[in-house]
């Protein structure tokens, strides 16, 4: 046993209660930063080894650990940009130097060339659907690039599938050869018609005109025109012949179609895909003609009006003509051991040997939960429990100077001891 | 989630239709109280309108058939107090033929008889009603006996020619005497008569028609509505008096003048028969066209009454739906303000 | 749990309640609108707070679907009254005074009047005056048919114009609802809207609708034709700018293909535009045909015949262009009381005489009945009033078939229209009820009480004080915590 062993015991105790007071003074100054995660203190003994008769006093130290895992209060905002991550996840963003890191602030913002920085400055990154549906690298970063949304862009995307489903007349009159729509003549007759827009590679709008024939009992002939080349005014004869053509063969006892029968058209769009029109559900019953779905996919060229985000992480981007495409879609990174990810400034972490590999994942599909459009997530300090470890600490420093105090006061009386 | 199953709006909206179909609804009973007819017949009867519209055009046409049988019977009593003077002086004609014949009168009074009786005949015949002759058949417009008496008539001068012509000599010249009773006959049967019953009477005495005036009695029923001067009593009569009043004058012997007197007597006492019949058809026809309006007018009482039961409103039943629709919406006008004064609003601080 | 969270937590409650409470004043204010949906907040419970999830409307699929189509049949059967009543007003006048009937039956009384004074020359103008106006009633009758179809024409096109705007309003509300689904933004408002022009298209076209994903919408008709697909449908109508008896009208294309008009006093005419097409062909059309045909009746049972029976029968008082050859029996010859005049041999005005009428002969001495020349004759006149009321074959394609007389045709025709306008007036009180109905019956499902909304108020207004209490107390316990830091 030593005096000064006990003096040291006491300058560590004074010091490991300082490194705490910093944690709070940090806690308390960062609570209101969105995202932050609050530190917190951990001690543990220093123990010397000791004979059974003495004691020799050991220490304290100090560990200091950020409850990154525990999450904050979701404030609700305006801006759709504003993210927040409802679960374990985080955001992966990237500074400027381009090193990937993680985070939990989510107040995003365009920056002048339409990439999406939270407060401290950093991308947010995402997959592209340039490429078709993106899929995520579980491992690693690979893929992932800064999220740019650049209004001046024009996107269209050209049809290729679609449904038509209705019922068919079955009292409709028969229409005899020759004077079909396929036929291409101003005689043409018909038994029921829609029209359908398409669009082409370029995103124009193409419209089709399905013409409906019963062609015999049971059997309906489907013919499709391109509506340009309609004559004005009577509409057939046509300046080019049907686009496709197809039969259908109805049941004449369940009216629906045949086993045999086709079920679907082909459409050659004019500059533009194969368009595959599906008629499986077509039926023919004694009511009139009653169309139930009609539909085709695609979109016509058009800018970026508005930018949504859905909270499976997809970011669409709403153009003029009322559609939607998907852009981006934003992942989630999570670790192992959140609690043991590196703390840089700005709210990031890095993955670090503590804490574990980064996995990469979709919102809503892992375990890192979902996005959040239109929220923040709030600090994660309370003020009243940081106010009280103050308390607490403050007392504890002065328990810890009354010991090196006293040990001090003894030092006095072994030196005075010689005279 | 909601949880009422009324809304305000509904509340007040639902009021304010019904307040304003009932309004509607009293414009259109007002006027049916007013008029005593529905306010629009069309939409009242549908397709019986057509029923209707033919039912007052009927009553209309029988309206004006009435007025014209009234023309009619008019007309038909003018001529049947003309046939009445004709055969009364007819009768008084057939006296003084009696009488002559039996010597007891002087030629010259039967001669200014029959000249009587020709002016009497001649005026009834030419009378005219409304400015229509009466006996000129359809041929209204002009007078239907040439004047007899008018120097050069064309009747006169017929039967003195006719004389000329089959004894030879002119009834005036002496010769005349010589024609006995059997042969001054003979000339009036087969000459003179002729003249009077054939074609030639209408070339000399009349320009009135055969044919008399059509009409209308009833809507599907057409009466002869005139007699003309044509009629074979008119005919008679005229000869009676004309054969007197020109034979008489001449040469001719007592014989002769006796065989001229017979044959006018015969000739009256036929006119006598032929006018009564004239005058009872007259009156069967006077009787027909007062029957047959008589029966138009029952008819526009039943269409009448038929287009009354169809269009016709009553009133009672009328100005009863009238003080219902006004106590209906007074009460909608209460239940408005009611309905205004039902809200929370009132009852919050 | 800490201080901080039920701070936070507080602050949620009070941005939620007072989001509700944003909702409830539009609701309050929307009151009045019958096209607004109520919405209410639904609220979901978060791990750190309820938070509002969605903004609900209040809606009935099936109820908007009815009174769309009982708006559809109320509009037409609306249009096609009005247009009868129009018709009946300008073409018959009040109780149908100016009816060819009537006049028919004037014309009778005239010749009546005639028949019993037929020398006298001022009943004989009488009769003859009485014709001039059956001919000038046939003649502006025909005119103002073919006007009113002229008038429909426009009337057609004016509403072929609104249609085309309208669907590219449709458009417009379709694309905002389509877009605002796909990301879950509020859209009630453009829902609202698109549900309000629906309604005012199947005022003008039935309305048949394809719900497709994204609450995007397909519009076809009734029967069929495609009105709206992502884009709207060209609406198409050519007007024809006179018209002439008999010739049919335009089409109205939609799509390219050509909208059926209705039929019937209870019209199966749905929305306006084929109610509109409906009052064009069949009624005025139908009209025009059977006033062709009392002109057609007129000329006949006026026809001059020859006493002896060796020369052919020709137009007598009543003339037309083709005459004095008599209109074929039996056939419709279009616009023929447009064009049917009095003969000028018997219009005393150009020199002719009235008492040819008494007498015949205005086709040459062959023609003449009265050959005695009695001013008095007057079975001429009388057998005129016979041969009105003889039947004669009049042609099925009028809508009045039959061997009828022309008397009986004419009172049929009025009877024929006032059915019709009968039918349609009852259908209409019908319809109208049932649009009613179906608008009040939807009104209480999507619209707002008032009273509900003041309850909802007063429960919002407690939250909001709870949520204030409990920041209040929030404040305070941290207050007492700092006053013991010194």
């Amino acid at each position: 046993m030593s005096l000064f062993g006990m003096m040291r015991t006491g300058v560590s105790g004074m010091s490991a209660q300082a490194t705490r007071l910093g944690t709070v003074a940090d806690n308390i100054a960062n609570s209101s930063t969105t995202g932050y995660k609050g530190a917190n203190s951990q001690f543990s003994t220093l123990v010397i080894p000791n004979s059974g008769s003495t004691y020799a006093s050991g220490g304290v130290t100090s560990n200091v650990v950020n409850n990154i895992s525990k999450g904050g209060v979701l404030q609700y905002t305006t801006s759709a940009t504003d993210l927040a991550v409802s679960g374990n996840g985080f955001f992966i963003v990237q500074n400027s130097s381009g090193v990937p890191l993680l985070t939990r602030a989510g107040s995003f913002v365009p920056d002048g060339e339409g990439r999406l920085v939270n407060a401290a400055g950093y991308q947010l990154m995402g997959y592209s659907y340039e490429n078709g549906a993106p899929t995520v690298t579980a491992n690693g970063f690979d893929g992932l690039v800064p999220i740019t949304i650049s209004e001046a862009s024009l996107v269209a995307s050209a049809s290729t599938g679609g449904g038509l489903a209705a019922n068919l007349p079955e009292a409709a009159t028969i229409v005899a050869a020759g004077s079909l729509p396929s036929d291409n003549v101003l005689a043409s007759q018909y038994s029921a018609k829609t029209s359908l827009v398409a669009y082409d590679n370029l995103g124009g709008e193409v419209m089709l005109d399905v013409y409906m024939t019963k062609t015999a009992a049971n059997t309906w002939e489907v013919a499709v025109f391109d509506q340009s080349q309609a004559t004005p005014g009577t509409y057939f004869p046509y300046g080019a012949g049907p686009l496709a053509t197809q039969t259908l063969d109805f049941d004449g006892t369940t009216g629906q179609l045949t086993g045999l029968s086709a079920t679907d058209i082909s459409i050659p769009v004019p500059d533009g895909q194969n368009l595959l029109l599906d008629m499986s559900s077509m039926s023919q019953l004694t009511s009139g003609f009653t169309l139930f779905d009609a539909f085709v996919n695609g979109n016509p060229p058009s800018s970026i009006e508005v930018v949504e985000i859905g909270n499976d992480g997809t970011v669409y981007a709403q153009y003029g003509d009322g559609s939607f495409r998907a852009l981006y879609r934003i992942p989630l990174a999570n670790v192992q051991s959140p609690d043991r990810l590196q703390v840089l400034p700005g709210n990031v972490f890095s993955q670090s040997s503590d804490s574990g590999k980064v996995r990469i994942g979709f919102p809503t599909e892992g375990k890192s939960g979902s996005i959040v459009s239109g929220a923040l997530e709030s600090s994660n300090v309370d003020i009243a429990e940081e106010l009280t470890t103050m308390i607490e600490s403050q007392r504890n420093y002065t328990a810890n100077s009354k010991v090196f105090q006293t040990g001090s006061e003894l030092m006095d009386i072994l030196v005075n001891l010689k005279r | 989630m909601k949880t009422t199953f009324i809304s305000s709006y509904n509340t007040n909206q639902s009021v304010r239709t019904h307040l304003m179909k009932m309004q509607a609804e009293l414009i259109k009973v007002e006027r049916e109280v007013v008029t005593g007819r529905v306010a629009d017949a069309g939409l009242a009867l549908g397709s019986r309108t057509g029923f209707s519209v033919s039912m007052q055009r009927d009553v209309e046409r029988l309206h004006t058939i009435i007025d014209s049988n009234a023309l009619a019977g008019s007309r038909l009593d003018g001529t049947q107090s003309g046939l009445q003077t004709v055969a009364d002086l007819a009768q008084a004609y057939m006296v003084t033929m009696t009488a002559a014949s039996s010597g007891t009168v002087q030629p010259s009074i039967a001669v200014a008889e029959a000249k009587a009786a020709i002016t009497t005949i001649t005026g009834v015949l030419n009378s005219s009603l409304n400015g229509e002759n009466l006996f000129a058949g359809v041929n209204t417009d002009v007078t239907p006996i040439n004047d007899f008496f008018a120097p050069g008539s064309p009747a006169r001068t017929a039967m003195e020619t006719a004389f000329v012509t089959h004894f030879g000599f002119a009834h005036t010249a002496p010769a005349a005497d010589t024609v006995d009773q059997a042969a001054m006959d003979t000339f009036l049967t087969t000459i003179i008569e002729p003249q009077f019953m054939g074609p030639d009477w209408n070339t000399n005495w009349s320009n009135a028609t055969d044919e008399t005036i059509t009409a209308r009695i009833t809507l599907n029923e057409t009466s002869a509505a005139s007699v003309s001067a044509n009629a074979d009593g008119m005919r008679r009569m005229m000869m009676a008096a004309a054969s007197v009043a020109v034979f008489f004058e001449g040469n001719l012997n007592a014989n002769a003048r006796n065989a001229v007197v017979e044959h006018a007597s015969s000739m009256t006492g036929q006119a006598v028969s032929n006018l009564g019949q004239l005058q009872a058809q007259t009156g069967i026809i006077e009787k027909r066209i007062t029957t047959a309006s008589e029966r138009l007018q029952m008819q526009i009482d039943i269409f009448e009454g038929k287009i009354s039961d169809l269009e016709g409103v009553d009133a009672y039943e009328a100005s009863t739906r009238v003080s219902t629709l006004l106590a209906q919406i007074e009460t909608a006008y209460t239940l408005t303000s009611r309905i205004r004064q039902l809200s929370l609003v009132r009852y919050l601080p | 749990m800490s201080l901080s969270t039920a701070l936070g937590i507080a602050q949620t409650a009070l941005l939620n309640t007072q989001r509700q409470t944003t909702i409830l004043s539009r609701n309050l204010q929307e009151s009045a609108n019958p096209d607004y949906s109520r919405r209410g907040a639904m609220l979901s419970t978060a791990a750190n707070g309820a938070s509002i999830v969605d903004i609900r409307r209040s809606t009935s699929d099936v109820l908007f679907r009815q009174n769309l189509s009982a708006l559809s049949a109320w509009s037409a059967q609306d249009t096609l009254l009005n247009g009868l009543n129009t018709l009946d007003i300008d073409l018959f006048g009040t109780d149908n005074a100016n009816h060819p009937a009537r006049l028919l039956g004037d014309l009778q009384t005239a010749l009546q009047t005639y028949s019993s004074s037929p020398s006298n020359t001022s009943v004989a103008e009488n009769a003859i005056e009485t014709a001039r106006q059956l001919v000038s009633a046939l003649n502006t009758s025909s005119d103002a048919i073919q006007a009113y179809r002229s008038n429909v024409d426009r009337e057609i096109v004016t509403t072929v114009k609104d249609l085309n705007t309208l669907l590219a309003d449709f458009q417009a509300a379709n694309n905002e609802v389509v877009g605002g689904s796909k990301v879950g933004r509020d859209v009630n408002d453009a829902l609202d809207q698109r549900d309000a022009i629906l309604k005012q298209i199947s005022e003008i076209v039935p309305v048949s609708v394809v719900k497709r994903a994204n609450n995007d919408m397909m519009l076809t008709t009734a029967s069929g034709i495609t009105l709206f697909e992502t884009v709207p449908r060209p609406v198409t109508f050519t007007p024809t700018a006179g018209y002439a008896a008999g010739a049919a009208g335009n089409s109205i294309y939609i799509d390219g293909v050509p909208l059926a008009a209705g039929s019937g006093a209870n019209t199966t005419a749905s929305g306006k535009l084929t109610a509109l097409v409906q009052l064009r062909e069949d009624v005025a059309g139908g009209l025009q045909a059977q006033l062709d045909e009392v002109a057609r009746g007129l000329i006949t049972a006026f026809a001059e015949t020859d006493p002896t029976a060796v020369n052919p029968d020709l137009a007598g008082l009543f003339t037309w262009p083709g005459g004095p050859t008599l209109p074929a029996a039996g056939t419709l010859e279009n616009g023929l009381a447009q064009v049917i005049s009095i003969n000028a041999a018997y219009d005393s005005s150009v020199g002719g005489n009235p008492h040819l009428l008494r007498d015949g002969g205005a086709n040459g001495v062959a023609y003449v009945h009265n050959t005695s020349g009695g001013t008095s004759y007057s079975d001429l006149l009388l057998s005129f009033d016979t041969s009105i009321g003889t039947p004669i074959a009049f042609d099925a394609s009028a809508g009045i078939a039959g061997t009828i007389s022309l008397s009986a045709y004419s009172t049929e025709s009025v009877s024929w229209f006032s059915a019709l306008r009968q039918g349609s007036s009852r259908a209409a009180d019908n319809k109208s009820a049932l649009m009613m109905r179906t608008a009040e019956s939807l009104s209480n499902v999507t619209g707002v009480n008032i009273d509900e909304e003041m309850s909802l108020l007063l429960d919002l207004e407690h939250s909001y004080q709870a949520s204030a209490k409990l920041v209040q107390t929030v404040d305070s316990m941290l207050a007492a915590l700092l006053a013991a830091v010194r």
